[in-house]
């Protein structure tokens, strides 16, 4: 709406501009006896007109059909046609009033065109290129062409190729800023009169409005359209913004450290912590198959049933299998999310965990050499109920001191860079060895550095979300683990 | 320069079965012309696609749903959307969605004449 106001304003602004030059154009024409103050009063009365088309809220459209109507009015015309060009150059009729010959056909008219219903069919289906007939020359040259007596011009088609007689008419072609973007016509003068040079100066005064107008048109089309896209997106951020956890939660016994970063076009990434008890915390990593507004609104509903199961069960898998459920019921067959969803018990580090369909759950410890991937069965989230889904396979990784497991979506081996490439799983996983001696916060910050360096700065395609868990080195975790031989992870 | 490209072999002996291939990358730019070039197969009445996806250099999380679109609708009609020879990259993807449990892959040809009989 406000871009609505701001084009109607711009059309009054305009109005007024060229009610001055109207006026010069009017005073020119009296300096040249061209123009008597009937003239005047009819170019006055134009801009009256658009002046309240403009101020009654009529849109854009009404406003030029209403051009094209008085063009034909205040030209006593039999007929008038507004064309305008599209991107690939074709000029097609916008509005046609009155009885409009075809005029930029070359070939003979078939006889249906003896029929009056027949030619308005025809003229407002057919379309011309620049240098097609006589309104295609106006479009070429940019001249306006004024036709007193068509009977002895060879330029005009007659009556035989055209089913419509024409005497006399007026080409003008629509110029903004040097460009034509399209040509207004008047055809036959009622009253057995003939147009003349001041017929033509009103057109050029009115073919002058009709140009700005129709440039704003299109101006407004695609800020409309730029206007809905930056909505739909800052929506899309703001949602999403609401559905991520802002803050990490402070455990004794573990750190948690995590990165997250939109792309321009949000990519649907989603992470959560949700406490299960005292002692467990559920884990969630995911992406939704759609982008944007529908993307987010998916996220808030797997969020929203992953977060009422995740209280009900200390399993990830039937978690995970009453997510899906719901998810499979309540998507289209072909929307689906990727999630890894783990329990870790807070007290004694065992992390619990099912992949659907998500990216390796990866773990190392401090100093490895290699990073382990564990990529259990399990299928994404959404696409099939029940017996298939529950062919996801639960896993368990009893964390060690100073060992690491690492959630991460795709947006991070997926980072592309100038030639195409992506960064990929092996970069990646290099990159977690070789900080790994480093603490959780400075780990994230060397792999994030090594991906921008990949990319030297180019957009982002895809949300990137990375994140690790350790398990502290606090003095009773060492004791502990010296009491239980916790399961090695990584090399 | 054009990185997509949907070859629809003709009807092979007035059956249901259409052999298809794709060549270039199937991400969120291309998608829209994949599912037109299938709507109209479907319009058609054919219920079996074979596609071959050797010459699939990339395929994204929307290139996944329209292929699992495909083969909810194929199956609606107790058909079948079979992926011939996928390549190691884009049969990662698929391992790592879980989807080898839900798409019908095939290595080879000849299991594509066992399906031509079903």
């Amino acid at each position: 709406m406000p871009a609505l106001v701001i084009l109607l304003a711009a059309l009054l602004a305009l109005s007024l501009v060229l009610l001055v030059s109207v006026r010069n154009r009017a005073v020119l024409l009296s300096d040249q006896n061209a123009a008597n103050e009937n003239e005047k009063k009819i170019v006055y009365d134009f801009l009256d007109r658009i002046g309240q088309n403009v101020t009654s809220g009529a849109d854009v459209d009404q406003t030029i059909e209403m051009i094209v109507t008085f063009a034909q009015e205040a030209t006593k015309a039999d007929a008038a046609g507004l064309f305008t060009r599209d991107a690939a150059g074709v000029y097609r009729p916008r509005v046609i009033k009155g009885l409009f010959p075809p005029l930029y056909r070359s070939a003979a008219a078939d006889k249906l065109l003896a029929k009056r219903k027949y030619i308005a069919d025809k003229v407002m289906k057919e379309t011309f290129m620049a240098g097609d007939g006589v309104l295609g020359a106006v479009a070429k040259t940019g001249k306006q062409l004024l036709v007193a007596d068509a009977k002895t011009d060879d330029r005009i088609p007659d009556v035989e190729n055209t089913g419509v007689e024409i005497n006399d008419l007026i080409i003008t072609p629509l110029t903004v800023r040097g460009e034509i973007t399209g040509v207004l016509a008047v055809v036959n003068k009622t009253g057995g009169e003939r147009f003349n040079a001041a017929d033509a100066s009103i057109a050029a005064a009115i073919a002058d409005q009709a140009a700005v107008t129709y440039d704003l048109v299109k101006l407004y089309k695609v800020k409309a359209e730029q206007q809905r896209l930056e909505q739909e997106l800052a929506l899309a951020r703001a949602f999403q913004e609401i559905l991520i956890p802002n803050k990490t939660p402070d455990l004794e016994k573990v750190a948690i450290t995590g990165f997250y970063r939109s792309a321009l076009e949000v990519g649907g990434d989603y992470f959560d912590y949700i406490p299960i008890d005292e002692r467990h915390l559920g884990i969630a990593v995911a992406d939704v198959s759609g982008k944007g507004i529908p993307g987010a609104l998916v996220m808030s509903m797997v969020r929203a049933t992953l977060r009422a199961e995740a209280r009900l069960s200390l399993s990830p898998k039937e978690v995970l299998q009453r997510v899906n459920d719901q998810t499979a019921q309540d998507t289209r067959d072909s929307v689906f999310i990727t999630m890894t969803y783990g329990i870790l018990d807070t007290e004694t580090g065992v992390f619990r965990f099912c992949r659907a369909g998500h990216e390796p759950i990866l773990c190392c410890s401090k100093d490895c050499k290699n990073v382990k991937a564990y990529l259990p069965e399990g299928i994404a989230l959404g696409l099939v109920a029940g017996e298939t889904f529950s062919l996801t396979k639960e896993m368990e990784i009893n964390l060690a001191v100073e060992q690491s497991v690492v959630l991460y979506t795709d947006g991070v081996i997926e980072a592309v860079n100038a030639n195409g490439e992506e960064y990929g799983e092996k970069r990646f996983h290099d990159a977690l060895a070789s900080h790994s001696g480093l603490e959780p916060r400075q780990i994230i910050d060397e792999v994030i550095g090594d991906i921008e360096k990949f990319t030297s700065g180019l957009p982002q395609h895809d949300d990137i979300t990375l994140f690790i868990v350790s398990w502290k080195p606090t003095a009773e975790n060492v004791r502990e683990e010296r009491l239980v031989h916790a399961t090695a992870c990584g090399g | 320069m054009k990185n997509y490209e949907l070859i629809v072999h003709p009807v092979e002996n007035g059956t249901h079965l259409r052999r298809s291939e794709i060549v270039g990358c199937l991400d969120s730019h291309t998608v829209i012309e994949f599912e037109k070039g299938f709507e109209q197969l479907l319009a058609d009445g054919v219920t079996t696609v074979f596609l071959n996806l050797e010459k699939l250099s990339y395929i994204s999380s929307a290139g996944i749903s329209a292929l699992m679109g495909l083969t909810h609708r194929l199956r609606q009609n107790e058909g079948e959307l079979y992926l011939l020879k996928p390549t190691e990259k884009v049969q990662r993807v698929f391992r790592t969605l879980g989807f080898t449990n839900i798409f019908r892959i095939v290595q080879d040809e000849s299991q594509l004449k066992v399906a031509q009989g079903d």
